[in-house]
């Protein structure tokens, strides 16, 4: 019979008297977190608060719930603190990606359409510059990392409604100030 | 294609981290763990500075059973200024040496602010003021050169200052003049050899620490000082730069200060070290090492001087300015 593996609530829970426990949440991790960094910051700030995510992580690791299966939506809401020292320049990240950035990685657009989708998405991006740092936060963790509601709303230690609607009023603001091409639109959803 | 799609098509493609970057990061992970779990700072430093290289520092630590049942797996880091002044130290030792060839010029601008004081012997009246000052320098690989300097825009620190100045009988605050400029022949312009100095860390640091290299105080304040004044102007090689790193990250007390500006407002690594009401601080450029700036501040709010560096960059004249 095999032996049930910890989960990451257990390894943290064990991390408190076993530092080295704390290695593997590292290892699994790291990687995602440097990358969500990275979309939202240059790169050299996305390294700094990536290892500074797991320093802060690996100083409060006795604060996490060990009932929790997975540390992720915690290391998203450590370093989504960590931004908010760095808003700045995260807003100089999305402007820089309105002028030099963007790819578009979607397969489906072809090329004749690709300027106006590109179009489309620098009004995206500079919509999402003029969001209220706390709904950009919810938006981006939703949208660009995939997360649910309740692990948007346990990232950032506030209540699903509130998820709810911080999303809504983002998603109402970039649908305020965006304007996709009709014939754009009819080809996108086709 | 809904807001929330158009959102999902504008995340920016990302790649990494390298390897490095992952290795970094474990490095720091593991000085907080250390500074954490084992033992008082001073401790750490300590231990960290008996080591004349930093190999056998951390085997002779790892030996420890305490040590080594903490860190577990990988190789002890040093403190976060320590990793960080190790990073920039990676950095130099990659880098291209800046080389001037015969007829060419090392150019570097400096503009800063720096507190002088007057007394008159006589009547014993003293004041304080501060001065902006700018300084440029073109030195060849055969110390000849040119150097500029400007002071300008004095300002008394009080009122009771000005008042004293006027008792003094108004003095001129500038006596030297507010602008000088100087050319100098082969071997006028004085130069520190880093080419005879060792690149071992610790050799290095004993060389530094007797003051043979640049004369100053004792203390560890001073010698980041002269770290600072040996990256400067100086056109070192690749790998005594990465010594001098080196040595600044086995000062005892060097703090980290994250967020760093220099007075031009570029964005930088900051690392410090405190003696007594004194502050030196050093600022480095995170993607090519260079000194950005430096600054001395006392008594926490009264900045001694500062000084903010552009270049050096390799010119064809002394009438040159990039």
């Amino acid at each position: 019979m095999r032996e049930r593996s910890l989960t990451e609530g257990e390894l943290l829970e064990a991390s408190v008297a076993e530092p080295e426990k704390f290695a593997p949440i590292f290892r699994r991790h790291f990687d995602v977190i440097f990358r969500y960094l990275a979309k939202r910051v240059d790169p050299t700030t996305a390294e700094d608060l990536a290892a500074e995510t797991f320093v802060q992580a690996f100083a409060h690791r006795s604060r996490f719930d060990p009932s929790r299966e997975s540390a992720l939506p915690w290391l998203y809401g450590i370093a989504t603190n960590l931004l908010r020292h760095h808003r700045r320049r995260e807003r100089v990240r999305l402007t820089a990606l309105t002028r030099t950035g963007i790819r578009l990685r979607e397969p489906t657009i072809d090329s004749e359409r690709a300027e106006e989708l590109t179009a489309v998405i620098v009004s995206v991006l500079n919509a999402m510059e003029t969001l209220e740092p706390s709904d950009r936060d919810v938006l981006v963790l939703h949208a660009w990392e995939d997360l649910s509601y309740s692990q948007v709303a346990e990232a950032l230690e506030i209540p699903i409604g509130t998820v709810r609607s911080r999303l809504h009023r983002a998603r109402a603001l970039i649908r305020e100030r965006i304007d996709p091409p009709e014939a754009m639109t009819n080809r996108a959803s086709r | 294609m809904d807001e929330l799609a158009l959102v999902k098509a504008a995340a920016p493609a990302v790649s990494g981290p390298d390897s490095a970057v992952r290795e970094r990061a474990e490095r720091r992970l593991e000085s907080a763990i250390t500074s954490a779990v084992h033992a008082p700072p001073e401790r750490a430093v300590q231990w960290w500075r008996r080591g004349s290289v930093r190999r056998v520092a951390w085997a002779g630590a790892a030996a420890t059973a305490l040590i080594a049942m903490l860190v577990v797996s990988l190789p002890f880091a040093p403190s976060p200024a320590a990793g960080a002044l190790e990073r920039l130290a990676d950095l130099a030792v990659n880098q291209e040496r800046i080389t001037p060839t015969p007829g060419e010029y090392v150019y570097t601008r400096t503009v800063g602010t720096e507190i002088r004081s007057w007394e008159d012997v006589e009547t014993g009246i003293e004041f304080s003021y501060q001065v902006s000052f700018s300084r440029q320098a073109w030195i060849g690989s055969d110390g000849s050169g040119r150097l500029v300097e400007a002071m300008h825009s004095p300002r008394f620190l009080s009122e009771a200052d000005e008042d004293r100045w006027e008792a003094a009988g108004s003095p001129a605050l500038f006596p030297e003049g507010t602008r000088t400029d100087e050319a100098f022949d082969p071997g006028g312009l004085a130069f520190i050899d880093l080419a005879s100095l060792p690149t071992d860390p610790a050799q290095l640091a004993r060389a530094i620490e007797s003051r043979s290299v640049v004369s100053g105080p004792p203390g560890e304040l001073s010698t980041l000082l002269i770290i600072g004044d040996l990256l400067r102007e100086t056109y070192a090689a690749p790998r005594m730069r990465a010594a001098l790193f080196e040595v600044a990250a086995m000062l005892e007390g060097v703090q980290l200060i994250e967020d760093a500006s220099d007075a031009a407002g570029r964005e930088g690594i900051g690392v410090a070290v405190v003696q007594g009401d004194q502050r030196a601080e050093l600022i480095f450029s995170r993607n090519t090492s260079a000194l950005l700036g430096e600054e001395v501040v006392v008594n926490e709010d009264t900045v001694l001087n500062s000084s903010t560096y552009f270049g050096p960059v390799i010119v064809q004249s002394t009438e040159e300015k990039p």
